[in-house]
């Protein structure tokens, strides 16, 4: 309930939770958007390796990544460790009230937590300097700067480009002696990830069957319950938190997963072409990087959704493919398939956008969709011998991605 | 209102009013404050002044300051003895007597609970005492007060409220050219806005919104975007 | 646009400064502020409701919280705070709003020196945007002694490696009184009057700053820039 006068929160007031559930009921949205379109996505790095500055609309999100040799736990004698913070207070003024304030930070705290240490997304093994000695202890701070709605995609996404963007000194240990280079004597060196999750949330009310995507803070505040799905870019699921009140059917939350899993694979994609525009830039000079300067005012350095990854969605697919084909020179060949399985399914989508009736999997796509990303994935290399680690962790997780999951586990082996 | 303004700074003398008011009473405003026989500003913005002789600083504050005799919209937030509790947006809550409602007699009081909205007027404010409302007039009569059902409600910054408020404003006239509509305005910065569909509800609230960042000038093009949306 | 080092700027002479007024959306007043590469933003909320505790009947309670960009506040960002407090609270009318709280946030952004006098001066900014009954804006100036003994203002992150003392001062923009003083490092005290008049000087730049700046907001750009055209003529 609505109980801080000075921290004024939307749809905490009663008109506005009857109003929330009317327009929901007749299909309307407070900034015009429609029920499974999403806000455009702003990224701002910083002058720092693993400073990103993530805006979702008017969501708000810094993170700071930064590193520390340590001990290793004596479970995992051979692992670097991954600590994720949220930082709810300061700037962004939430509600005082020390439950509600408890409650979001633990809730967003355990969706990063699942999100990308126990799906295990940053190779740990990698940060092991000594085994039993020496590891390198990542931390990611992330300080929420203003709350208007779905501040868990935002996190997300900016937890995950600080890392992808983050880069750790070189490191020697010979003779029981720790040698930590500088920048000017050996190059820093990004981090190994084993797939990229991030999340797509949703918000259900009871006065309608239809979720809607991306929520403004009104929305969310006024919704019945909130479904935070993250998936990585192979369309695997890492995370599914579905809480609150309203009665969800399956048909629902697998039609929600199913767009999600399309939008986490473009925002990653998003992610990647920001990362090497970004690097494009500090190759060009020092002159260019301006860092979180330019958070101020109007600004080429901010890297925008919509103008990355263009009009995806009105765009006719082939062109889109072949934009993408260029964009994606390194990569290219393993990641074409990908791409195919990906308008596949947004074409899907824009065909049929939501009505319950399409959403349920017609069982011949769904066996199609993982396996060509599975194989391109082993081609493209990424994730090497930790694949099938990750693998049997994705197993427990996964297990609502219905029976066709384990058919492609076992073609694989095979 | 005087179009030339002086952009004022805070710890700011201005003599301009000392002047005057060595001739005549002076009306100080908002952001203007008297230290022993000089004028000093409090607030930073454009000096305003509206004949005879009130003065003002202007400023884009967001917080609500209570004055006597403003109409706000609150949030009833509990019921504490013979009194509610109504958030205003204040520093403090205020208080409204469940006497202070049209035909409101101790047997028969109005039905309020937590999280309604409400149209009131300040009775009572100052610095150093909670605000007290009330939702009738002099006479007893409830006339635009009361509790606002249904609809929508949105926060805006308190110089909208303002202007939106003001007896010649352009804005809500033009408004109504384009479609019927209800509201309520709260110079604590709070609009509730109700129309036959909710999609011209939203529609109006976006287009109010959107005054707030091109100001009274562009109504004309903000009624044009207003109609094209809703027969798109 | 703006550039982030300090190369092109001389040695007595402030980095560029910018900044954008209400960037969020939940509080009173909120400022990104930007001095060369370093990034603060600051927001402020009040007059709000007080805890009994912290209630006074006679003036209203000033809180203060600085935000580390890493990690939780520790002893120096501690320190920052009550710097920063100490000056809010001097500058701030305080009986203006009896029984009620004003509270100034700063995160930091990114730290490439003089984080100290950035955090000042977002403050003040945020408080003017805000709408917080003050006595006088103020501004503050953070300036080195370098290894060859050469002063630089508002220095960039990569010139204060091998200082000898460095200095933050604060003015208010009245009488131009010292609100705060911040030294560290050894220096004589010819050097430490030479520092402050330097340093009294450039405060005045980032009070016509903040004028400009207010007075952008307000959409009077325009003639402000005339105003300055003709004055800058006469002189």
């Amino acid at each position: 309930m609505f109980m801080n006068s000075n921290l004024f929160e939307p749809g905490k007031s009663k008109p506005e939770r009857n109003f929330v559930q009317l327009a929901v009921k007749q299909n309307q949205r407070f900034d015009g958007r429609r029920s499974n379109e999403c806000r455009d996505v702003e990224l701002t790095f910083g002058a720092d390796w693993g400073t990103v500055a993530v805006s979702l609309g008017e969501t708000k999100v810094l993170t700071h990544v930064t590193c520390d040799l340590g001990a290793p736990t004596t479970s995992r004698p051979n692992e670097g460790k991954l600590q994720l913070n949220v930082n709810l207070g300061g700037v962004a003024f939430l509600d005082e009230v020390q439950s509600t304030h408890d409650q979001r930070s633990l809730t967003l705290n355990s969706l990063l937590e699942r999100t990308f240490r126990s799906s295990r997304c940053v190779d740990l093994e990698s940060l092991c300097v000594a085994a039993e000695q020496h590891v390198w202890c990542i931390r990611v701070d992330i300080n929420v700067l203003n709350h208007d709605g779905n501040l868990y995609d935002a996190s997300t996404i900016a937890t995950l480009a600080a890392l992808m963007h983050f880069r750790r000194p070189d490191v020697t240990f010979a003779d029981d002696e720790l040698r930590i280079y500088t920048e000017k004597e050996r190059e820093f060196i990004p981090l190994l990830f084993l797939h990229y999750p991030v999340s797509v949330t949703y918000c259900i009310f009871k006065s309608s069957g239809q979720p809607i995507v991306d929520p403004l803070l009104l929305e969310e505040n006024a919704a019945d319950s909130v479904i935070v799905l993250s998936f990585n870019s192979y369309q695997e699921l890492c995370t599914l938190n579905a809480g609150g009140t309203a009665p969800t059917n399956v048909r629902t939350i697998m039609q929600c997963a199913r767009n999600a899993a399309t939008r986490a694979k473009s925002l990653v994609d998003f992610i990647r072409k920001a990362l090497s525009l970004d690097e494009e830039r500090r190759l060009q000079g020092g002159r260019l990087v301006q860092g979180l300067v330019a958070l101020i005012g109007e600004n080429q350095q901010k890297l925008s959704f919509r103008k990355l990854m263009g009009h995806q969605k009105q765009e006719p697919q082939d062109l889109q493919s072949e934009k993408m084909d260029v964009d994606t020179k390194a990569i290219a060949k393993p990641r074409v398939e990908e791409m195919a399985v990906e308008e596949e399914s947004s074409k899907q989508e824009t065909d049929a956008p939501l009505d319950s009736s399409s959403w349920l999997p017609q069982d011949e796509d769904s066996q199609k969709l993982p396996t060509p990303s599975e194989a391109s994935a082993s081609k493209a290399g990424k994730g090497k011998q930790n694949r099938s680690k990750s693998k049997a962790n994705k197993k427990q997780q996964a297990k609502k991605q219905n029976n066709s999951d384990s058919e492609e586990e076992a073609k694989p082996v095979i | 209102m005087s179009t030339t303004s002086t952009i004022v700074m805070p710890g700011e003398r201005i003599s301009a009013i000392e002047e005057l008011a060595k001739s005549k009473r002076v009306i100080l405003g908002p952001g203007l404050r008297r230290q022993d026989d000089t004028v000093v500003a409090s607030k930073a913005g454009p000096l305003r002044h509206k004949e005879p002789s009130t003065f003002w600083v202007d400023n884009y504050q967001r917080r609500y300051i209570p004055a006597r005799g403003d109409l706000v919209l609150g949030i009833v937030r509990s019921k504490a003895g013979d009194n509610y509790r109504v958030d205003i947006g204040a520093a403090d809550t205020a208080s409204i007597s469940y006497l202070a409602f049209e035909a409101a007699t101790k047997k028969n009081r109005p039905d309020l609970n937590p999280g309604d909205l409400i149209y009131a007027r300040v009775l009572n404010a100052s610095a150093d005492i909670e605000p007290e409302l009330v939702c009738v007039n002099s006479v007893g009569k409830r006339g635009k007060l009361g509790v606002l059902a249904e609809g929508f409600f949105f926060k805006c910054t308190l110089n909208l409220g303002r202007m939106l408020l003001r007896e010649n404003c352009p804005v809500l006239a033009a408004l109504t050219r384009e479609l019927p509509y209800e509201i309520a305005v709260g110079v604590n910065g709070r609009i509730w806005l109700k129309a036959h569909s909710l999609r011209e509800t939203i529609a109006l609230a976006n287009a109010i919104v959107a005054l707030e960042q091109s100001g009274c000038a562009e109504i004309d093009k903000i009624c044009d975007n207003l109609g094209d949306f809703l027969q798109a | 646009m703006n550039l982030p080092g300090k190369m092109d700027v001389g040695k007595d002479k402030l980095r560029q400064m910018n900044c954008e007024f209400n960037p969020l959306s939940r509080c009173d007043g909120s400022v990104m502020y930007s001095q060369g590469a370093t990034v603060v933003i600051a927001a402020v909320l009040g007059p709000i409701e007080v805890k009994t505790q912290n209630l006074s009947i006679d003036g209203s309670y000033l809180e203060c919280n600085y935000r580390p960009k890493a990690g939780l506040p520790q002893v120096k960002e501690r320190i920052r705070e009550a710097a920063i407090r100490d000056v809010l609270e001097l500058a701030l009318l305080a009986e203006a709003h009896p029984r009620s709280k004003m509270s100034v946030q700063v995160q930091e952004l990114e730290d490439r020196g003089s984080i100290d006098a950035c955090a000042v001066n977002s403050a003040c900014l945020a408080m003017l945007v805000g709408g917080l009954p003050l006595k006088y804006s103020f501004a503050a100036v953070h300036c080195i002694i370098n290894e060859q003994g050469e002063y630089v203002l508002d220095p960039d992150q990569s010139e204060t490696l091998h200082q000898r003392a460095s200095f933050t001062f604060a003015f208010d923009s009245v009488e131009g009184n010292l609100l705060l003083v911040q030294t560290k490092g050894a220096f004589k005290i010819a050097q430490f009057n030479d520092i402050e008049c330097l340093c009294r000087a450039a405060s005045a730049e980032i009070f016509q700053f903040y004028r400009n700046q207010v007075a952008k907001y307000h959409g009077r750009s325009e003639a402000i820039a005339e105003k300055e055209e003709d004055a800058s003529m006469e002189t």
